[in-house]
């Protein structure tokens, strides 16, 4: 008895995948039934489906029915399909089984993607610790986290977004720590975004966050699953994307800005150190511009003598406003910057010999600019890498900040750090004010704060994240 | 904007800035010249009667957990009287607002600008005080408590560089009780400010307890002053008179700090937070008080109202330290009676009608 | 108009883009234009108040500038500018009109005033410094004999041609010979304090150039690297410092000490760590007929006052710290105890009893002048006011309590 057409059921879903070049179909008759097979051949495992689907299968002689291809079949992941999930199946990588006898259909995944093996990413090198990263390949980053929680307290929930990408989301927390307000947010929000597709993890941030106006990171990321793994424990939620390295967690507080992975592979007391020179390097680059154009604008009876003396001689030639001047230097280092990013290595060398002696030495001895501007500027500009990860934020801010304090002053640069704070202490996502625990100051919480303590007494997790469970140990 | 509730410690931390803020600039240098070194038990009696307001709303707080003190009013005097202690309340935090202003503004004149106006000062104090008092009062709090500790530094360094530079004692007993009370009476301008405590009444989280950490950290913003007008008076003695703002001049005795010169510029840059902060405090005043004489117009036709005003008196009325001074000392004064009378008077007001309920009951 | 109407949605939908336009407009046109403002202002490091002959009221003001060059080398130079006036603040004004930019005192360092000007009360002529809030009142005032103009161009040739700074003599002056500073600060607090009197630095000039202060013979320049300075100075004076002070009254000078009176009253003032104690003609076990110099290494005093019969007495523990530095004797031998550890009980009374005879000399210059730099009158009124007061009304002349008040030294000689 034939229940399904598999020559017009082929042909059908060939014409709603547009009939692409990459659409395979095989026909089979095993005795009087019709075996179709449908898939892409771009990204399934042809040795599979020959061995485990096909032949099996073809070598068969007997009565074939529906249940018997689901024993015939060798993969590992099998399911029986409806009709409306022919299509998304196909498209993920799977090959869609249909038999003349049976209105059932069954759905193989044998996705094959060339895909890169998990490196050191560039973003977050280490001198001690784990040095694998995520990759593109969900299914990759997916057991790279498995194998850090050898326990059943770890869920993965997928989700898709994206009508034309339709991209796997999958969100990952530990079920005994996380607080359940957090996940039901995450999954509202993510379930909510209607979008055409989504290529980078990236795309989801607007999406997570109650300000994606705003100038600041709200959502953390990392392409280290040993990170990932760390905050899970701490009590937040991570978001992977297929397609990305880069993995989301939220909720984000800055403080995490200032940790870096290095501080739990190396003594405590020079972790501490470390982010206390961190902070200063952020300080630098914030507030040094500004505060020196401040002081030669408004302020010279604060300077001391001697440096008044340096300045003063060296500003004498100079034919710019000492705005201009500062603005003009920023703007330089700016374009280095952007030009190093996009030049292949080979020319690296050349722009940088351009770039310090042309412009920085040359110009000095020319008098467009003059040595302290040069001086205070390349320390905030190097300052701003101590945190390489805020560098986006820090870079719009010291010119705020310059503008600022040449145009009203350190009056201006006071103001503008209370308004800075007074804004940064007003955002707050999924219950986490974003500078827990400096403010409010959680007493508990600073035990991993600008001061690192010894893993031994950091006994509770963080109280900045609503957990469920604060205990990590005796 | 709905404002959240703070903690009591970031309550606490906004009194001791409100406590602290006035008294460190140009008040040693006038209570010396009133009733010199016995000027400090000047400033000991206006810190008992703000001790007092303090004690009041604690009194308040834990008889009425939930209430706002518009409501307490509105339930117990009538809305009438409620529009009145409102619009005394808003007008006692506007003229705070502009004898801080003036008074800050012709220090940094004075010391760090020189060649500035009014129009600097104004473009960049007033968008921030501004949106500090329409941000929410859970991140000013919060932002207070993040700039104590900064300012608990500077304070100490402060206090402590200027112990080092003491030679001599000035004269005790100079001056007697009379003297004492006259200028406490002529300077309870710089006192009084806690009232904010019972504009914020509702939006102070407060347990049991709780009284003892707002009483310590009060306390504690007494002590610095303290310590900040003896380092004055030890510092400068039968000179005192001639230095006008006293946090800047007890750092001015250190010539070369390390290399790096004078080092007044830290005084100045602490006055310059505590401006920014308590000025934000008051507007936030002012704008609740608006908000309740008014209850239809919203944050912004306050803030309007505020600027237009503001930026026409400071026009006309900035002058000089001195006539400042004279302001301050013959004219508000009675500014004071809003917080150290009309305040007390509500509050006993509902004992005496919650008493009389009870009476009756 | 529909484009305007939908710019204007665009705006008020989103009014970041306002905000930062406005603030780039406003901030941005302030700033662009904006010169720094060392560029507006002369840096004065030395203010120097002289009389003009033949003058009552007409002052001179000498400012010691310092003159911006565009050059890499950083060397400092320094021009000396002088003006007339008939007050303090008019010869100001005219200094700013010739250099071509307006005064900030907020670099300097020191205040030098010709000694005529102690003749009659000196915070007259200071008044107008003192007013402005950028001189702090930590600089340094120094008295001399010769114009305040020449001072000052002989620090600028002493800064050209050495690395020794008039800065560091003063310094030096403060702890080793006042044990104090000599500030304006110092100056008007002895003024309004209630014995009216304060010390002042004395620094002469020398007309043989090769007395005082000097280095090289030659006029050199400052190099590259080094934080030499450029003078164009033709001063042939040079700086002599002698640890001289005056004694001032009032704000008038009552007399001229020199370091050995200095060292006398600071016996009396507190601590101090300079000065040297000779015994003539000691005899006991170890020396004979020696001359015995011994170096102060410490010194402090303790003042316990009280009242008895209304007539103050002060008690004052002076410990001295010594060690001897050097020992002259016709026929010394060399001792194997030479550095005289434990000096002997003879020594110490010796020592103890010109210690007392010291102070006695320091206590009688500050009796005859009638000057209680040593605040004694503080200590009283605070220990008890109303016996000060009737104390002080007992006396013929309220100003003469020094000579009425009861002095007990007992000095304490250990060795370091």
């Amino acid at each position: 008895m034939i229940f399904l057409n598999v020559d017009k059921k082929i042909k059908t879903i060939k014409k709603q995948l547009h009939n692409s070049f990459d659409v395979a179909d095989r026909i089979v008759e095993v005795g009087e039934v019709k075996v179709g097979f449908i898939y892409l051949k771009s990204f399934t495992d042809n040795l599979i489906f020959s061995s485990a689907i096909y032949e099996p299968i073809s070598n068969f002689h007997g009565k074939l029915d529906f249940e018997t291809i689901k024993q015939l079949i060798q993969a590992n992941d099998t399911k029986e399909i409806e009709e409306k999930d022919v299509l998304n199946n196909i498209l993920k990588g799977a090959v869609v089984v249909f038999l003349s006898s049976s209105t059932k259909m069954l759905a193989v995944d044998i996705q094959k993607f060339t895909t890169r093996t998990p490196t050191e990413p560039p973003t977050s090198p280490v001198i001690q610790g784990p040095r694998e990263g995520f990759t593109e390949d969900i299914k990759t980053n997916i057991g790279l986290l498995r194998k850090r929680f050898y326990s059943a307290d770890l869920v993965l929930k997928n989700l898709s977004v994206g009508r034309k990408t339709k991209t796997t989301i999958v969100i990952a927390y530990l079920d005994s720590v996380v607080s359940k307000k957090v996940v039901k947010e995450v999954e509202k929000r993510i379930k909510s975004i209607d979008i055409d597709g989504v290529v980078d993890s990236y795309y989801l941030m607007p999406y997570l966050i109650s300000r994606p106006n705003s100038l600041f990171k709200q959502v953390g990321n990392t392409e280290k699953p040993d990170i990932v793994s760390a905050k899970l424990l701490e009590g937040r939620v991570a978001i992977l994307v297929d397609n990305s390295p880069m993995v989301l967690t939220v909720p984000f507080v800055l403080l995490e800005e200032l940790q870096n992975p290095n501080d739990y592979y190396t003594n405590y007391i020079y972790a501490s150190l470390l982010r206390f020179v961190r902070l200063i390097g952020v300080f630098l680059a914030l507030l040094g511009p500004g505060i020196y154009i401040a002081l030669q604008l408004y302020h010279y009876n604060v300077l001391p003598i001697k440096y008044l003396i340096t300045i003063a001689d060296s500003t004498q030639q100079i034919p710019f406003t000492p705005f201009i001047e500062i603005l003009f230097i920023s703007l330089l280092f700016q374009i280095l910057y952007e030009v190093s990013l996009r030049l292949p290595s080979y020319l690296g060398l050349a722009t940088s010999v351009v770039g310090a002696l042309i412009l920085g030495d040359t110009g000095v001895k020319a008098g467009l600019i003059s040595p302290p501007a040069v001086i205070v500027v390349a320390i905030a500009k190097i300052a701003l890498y101590t945190i390489p990860e805020q560098s986006a934020q820090i870079t719009v801010l010291q010119f705020f900040f310059l503008l600022i304090g040449a145009s009203v002053g350190l009056l201006g640069i006071i103001g503008g750090s209370i308004y800075l704070i007074a804004y940064l202490n007003s955002l707050e996502n999924y219950h986490t004010p974003y500078l827990a625990p400096f403010s409010p100051f959680i007493l508990k919480d600073n035990k991993d704060g600008l001061i690192r303590t010894t893993l031994s007494n950091m006994k509770e997790r963080p109280y900045s994240f609503n957990n469920q469970n604060h205990r990590r140990q005796k | 904007m709905k404002d959240r509730t703070i903690n009591i410690w970031q309550a606490g931390i906004l009194l001791f800035i409100i406590i602290f803020a006035n008294k460190i600039l140009v008040l040693p240098s006038l209570l010396y010249s009133g009733a010199n070194i016995e000027g400090m038990f000047c400033y000991l009696i206006s810190f008992l009667l703000e001790i007092g307001l303090i004690t009041l709303f604690i009194f308040l707080k834990r008889k009425y957990p939930t209430y706002s003190f518009s409501k307490l009013v509105k339930e117990k005097l009538g809305v009438i009287t409620l529009k009145i202690v409102y619009v005394l309340i808003a007008f006692f935090f506007f003229c705070k607002l502009i004898l801080i202003y003036n008074v800050t503004y012709i220090f940094f004149k004075d010391l760090i600008y020189k060649s500035s106006g009014n129009f600097l000062f104004l473009i960049c104090l007033l968008p921030i005080v501004n949106y500090l008092a329409v941000c929410d009062l859970r991140s000013f709090g919060r932002t207070v408590q993040l700039f104590f500790p900064i300012i608990f530094i500077i304070l100490l360094f402060c206090v402590i560089t200027s112990f080092i530079g003491i030679e001599g004692m000035p004269l005790f007993f100079q001056s007697n009780v009379s003297d004492v009370f006259l200028t406490t009476i002529k300077h309870t301008t710089a006192f009084g400010d806690v009232i904010f405590l019972f504009l914020f009444m509702d939006k102070i989280e407060y347990k049991k307890g709780d009284g003892k950490k707002l009483f310590f950290l009060a306390t504690f913003a007494m002590t610095f002053v303290c310590m900040i007008m003896l380092a004055f008076y030890f510092s400068y003695t039968y000179t005192s008179f001639m230095h006008p703002y006293a946090i800047f001049e007890i750092l001015g005795k250190v010539k070369d700090y390390g290399g790096l010169g004078r080092i007044d510029v830290v005084a100045v840059i602490l006055v310059m937070i505590l401006t920014y902060l308590q000025m934000g405090i008051y507007l936030k005043c002012f704008t609740l008080s608006f908000h309740v004489v008014f209850p239809k117009l919203s944050d912004a036709y306050a803030l309007t109202t505020f600027n237009g005003v503001f930026l026409i008196l400071v026009f006309l009325l900035i002058r000089n330290l001195e006539r400042t001074i004279t302001y301050g000392e013959n004219f508000l004064p009675y500014l004071s009676l809003i917080s150290f009378v009309l305040i007390p008077l509500c509050v006993i007001v509902f004992l005496v009608m919650r008493r009389k309920k009870n009476g009756k009951d | 108009m529909a484009r305007i109407k939908e710019y204007l949605r665009i705006l008020t939908k989103s009014p970041i883009i306002l905000i930062a336009f406005f603030i780039i407009l406003t901030f941005g046109s302030i700033s662009l234009g904006k010169n720094a403002e060392i560029n507006q202002y002369a840096i004065v490091t030395a203010i120097g108040i002289d009389k003009v002959e033949n003058s009552d009221n007409e002052v001179e003001i000498s400012l010691l500038t310092f003159v911006p060059v565009a050059q890499q080398s950083f060397t400092e130079k320094y021009k000396v500018i002088k003006a007339k006036g008939e007050s303090v603040s008019e010869a100001i004004d005219f200094a700013g009109l010739s250099l071509g930019r307006r005064v900030g005192f907020n670099h300097v360092k020191i205040l030098v005033i010709n000694e005529e000007y102690f003749s009659d009360n000196a915070s007259v002529e200071m008044d107008f410094l003192v007013r402005d809030k950028n001189l702090a009142l930590s600089t340094s005032v120094v008295c001399t004999d010769a114009k305040a103009s020449e001072f000052l161009e002989a620090v600028q040739k002493l800064d050209s041609e050495s690395s020794i700074k008039i800065d560091d003599i003063i310094e030096f002056n403060n702890e080793y010979v006042y044990s104090n500073e000599s500030t304006l600060e110092t100056f008007y607090k002895g003024l309004y304090g209630p014995s009216k009197s304060s010390l002042v630095s004395f620094i002469a000039l020398s007309d043989n150039s090769d007395e005082g202060v000097t280095v090289s013979a030659n006029n050199g320049e400052g190099q590259a690297g080094n934080s030499g300075s450029q003078s164009s100075s033709q001063s042939e004076k040079t700086i002599q410092n002698d640890g001289s002070t005056i004694l001032c009254r009032e704000g008038r000078e009552i007399r001229h000490l020199n370091s050995e009176d200095m060292k006398k009253i600071n016996f009396l003032r507190g601590s101090f760590v300079r000065g040297s104690i000779t015994i003539e003609n000691f005899s006991d076990e170890v020396f004979h007929n020696a001359r015995l110099t011994f170096d102060i290494y410490e010194s402090f005093i303790n003042k316990r006052v009280k009242f008895e019969n209304n007539i103050p007495i002060v008690n004052a523990d002076v410990k001295v710290y010594v060690k001897l530095t050097e020992a002259k004797e016709d026929d010394l031998e060399i001792k194997e105890n030479v550095d005289y550890k434990n000096m002997s009980e003879k020594a110490v009374n010796a020592l103890e009893k010109e210690v007392k005879s010291i102070i006695k000399e320091g206590l009688d210059i500050l009796r005859e002048n009638q000057c209680d730099i040593i605040d004694v009158y503080t200590l009283l009124y605070n220990h008890d006011p109303n016996a000060m007061q009737n104390f002080l009304k007992s006396l013929e002349d309220e100003e003469d309590y020094l000579n009425h008040i009861i002095f007990k030294i007992s000095p304490q000689i250990y060795s370091s």
